[in-house]
């Protein structure tokens, strides 16, 4: 049986997308690299539901609601294999290959819809790879998946309102936050004052943003920090930063990075979907239509991989998702598609109207973390921003040339941490728009996998 | 690492044989998880310098968790969950990472 529709991530946009389709009498096939649905934002969300009625404590209305969303799902009969890991989208969307208990499997459905979510952008500083350091959003996954915290003194460091949400959650679960130091200024909320009036259109989402910052995490907040470096032999000793006109320096064991969200287009990538460079967030996103279709006929990108939106959009555009591909299977009418799609097109743009505020507010400091000198960019081949100034000196003119005179992005992660840091080198260095850097191409496989797996590959229809 | 303040465990906790040494791990929680909260020195070196390397992301992205889990190399200790008497150990950089091309 070959699938109608295969679903990659099994996140809001992603379940909701699925959901969607099961209700349009689709068949449906859910892949996802978790243990359990629920993507980063409801990450383990029903065994935390369960700590939660144990402990008698309080579910937020968010988590409450991708609570029932993931049930919701549960309930339904669609199929969802949990720690699917997708190590390749042919040319074209027209195959997937994942890998599940061991084996690797190859399906050809008939549409796809890539719900693969953000990532925390990775920001090059001088000291990251430390042990020690790590993002925001690894602390909250320890915290929603294991109930545990960091342990030591935890200075948070960045911008955007989900490094907040990460200091709040960790300083209610009885972590020793003893700093937060933000790169976002006074300058930044004056500017942002400017969508003030297209955001007012979303007002939960904008007081849930004006909340975040009202409360302050830690013993310590700082804002306007720049000039960071984070210290020690084998392991996070201090944080040294620059606030005004003074140096300062934070002992502490472990350093929590977040400098906002970016798309995960790494299979749209590996499809060949065509990309646009956002130059105010300074970011790669699928180029996608009203019906979230990519550049690829049946490639849909659902939630934040086609641009972040946050989870509540995600939910809108996974379901939208669904609309194109159910018309040409003739699963729904003409006057259906029209009906239902005008109203998500219109919920949709509510929400990223709504973005935009936030998103004024807490620009990444790109310019200011341009990463010099010994920093370490790839931290899979160890390749510093001075090698990669030197391979730019030495007539790489691209992520491509670059890759093969030193080696930054060739490692296992596939340029995952390293390319957008690599290009804003170039960018820099050669003299032209960032969205002008060709990006190198993504090589199949992204995921591990060995001989054996591959040449037991079953193909499936 | 500690566990969450005041919270009635919802896990079962399983032993799991980390570089020969038997610790305690809860089932169900990420592997990476269960090696950070005892020995948060480190999980594995990076093999272009030999320097100290932890999990980074824990989301799967950065590859800085692979370590060997039960007898195969290159698994992402951030992905995996515990399971019943698991070996682990720590690993120096990536062993023949991939099948296809670099
Ligand atoms: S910690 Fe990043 S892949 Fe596991």
């Amino acid at each position: 049986m070959s699938w109608d529709v295969v679903v990659i991530g099994a996140g809001p946009a992603g379940l909701a997308a699925a959901l969607q389709a099961g209700e349009f009498g689709l068949s449906v096939l859910v892949l996802d690299e978790q243990p359990a649905p629920g993507g980063q934002r409801f990450r383990a969300i029903e065994a935390f539901e369960q700590r939660c009625l144990v402990n008698q404590a309080h579910l937020s209305n968010e988590d409450n609601h991708g609570a029932t969303l993931t049930r919701a799902f549960r309930r339904s009969d669609i199929t969802c294999l949990s720690q699917a890991s997708v190590w390749d989208v042919s040319p074209g969307g027209r195959q997937i290959s994942y890998l599940h208990q061991g084996r690797s499997y190859s399906i050809r459905p008939k549409a796809i819809i890539v719900a693969t979510g953000a990532i925390e952008r990775p920001t090059p500083i001088p000291g990251w790879t430390l042990p020690g350091v790590m993002t925001a959003g690894a602390a909250q996954i320890l915290l929603r998946t294991s109930g545990r915290i960091p342990e030591g003194r935890i200075v948070l460091l960045g911008c955007g309102p989900l490094l907040l949400l990460a200091a709040q959650q960790l300083r209610d679960a009885g972590a020793n936050v003893v700093a937060l130091l933000q790169t976002t200024s006074l300058a930044d909320f004056a500017r942002a004052s400017l969508h003030l009036p297209s955001a007012m259109w979303a007002p939960k989402l904008l007081l849930d943003g004006l909340k975040l910052f009202a409360r302050t995490a830690s013993n310590r907040t700082v804002s306007s920090v720049r000039g960071v470096k984070i210290l020690g032999e084998n392991q996070v000793r201090s944080v040294e930063y620059v606030a005004g006109s003074q140096s300062e320096t934070f002992d502490c064991d472990v350093v929590l990075l977040h400098f906002g969200l970016i798309p995960n287009i790494q299979i749209p990538r590996l499809a060949g979907a065509e990309l646009k460079w956002d130059d105010e967030l300074k970011f790669w996103q699928p180029v996608t239509d009203d019906w979230q279709e990519s550049s690829i006929e049946n490639l849909m990108i659902a939630g934040d991989s086609g641009g972040i939106l946050g989870a509540e959009a995600a939910e809108i555009s996974g379901k939208l998702a669904v609309l194109k591909i159910a018309r040409r299977l003739d699963a729904i009418s003409e006057s259906t598609l029209e009906k239902i799609g005008r109203n998500l097109q219109r919920e949709r743009h509510r929400y990223a109207m709504a973005r935009a505020f936030m998103d004024a507010i807490y620009r990444p400091p790109l310019d200011r973390f341009l990463p010099i000198a010994d920093t370490v960019v790839c931290r899979c081949e160890e390749v510093t921003a001075k090698m990669i100034e030197a391979g730019v000196a030495n007539g790489a003119d691209g992520t491509r040339r670059l890759k093969a005179r030193v080696r930054a992005g060739m490692g296992p992660c596939r340029g995952q941490m390293c390319s957008m840091a690599t290009a804003a080198i170039l960018s820099k260095k050669l003299g032209i728009g960032a969205g002008d850097i060709e990006l190198a191409t993504v090589r199949p496989p992204i995921r591990p996998l060995t001989i054996g797996q591959l040449a037991e590959n079953a193909l499936e229809d | 690492m500690s566990a969450q303040r005041e919270s009635i465990e919802i896990f079962r906790t399983v032993p799991l044989c980390f570089q020969g040494d038997m610790i305690t791990a809860k089932e169900g929680e990420p592997v990476a998880a269960a090696i950070l909260a005892t020995h948060p020195d480190f999980t594995g070196k990076s093999p272009v310098s030999g320097r100290r390397r932890s999990p980074y992301c824990m989301m799967g992205l950065c590859f800085e968790c692979l370590m060997e889990i039960d007898g195969i190399p290159n698994q992402r200790a951030c992905v995996a969950s515990v399971r019943m008497n698991m070996t682990v150990r720590k690993q120096i950089g990536t062993r023949s990472f991939s099948a296809g091309s670099k």
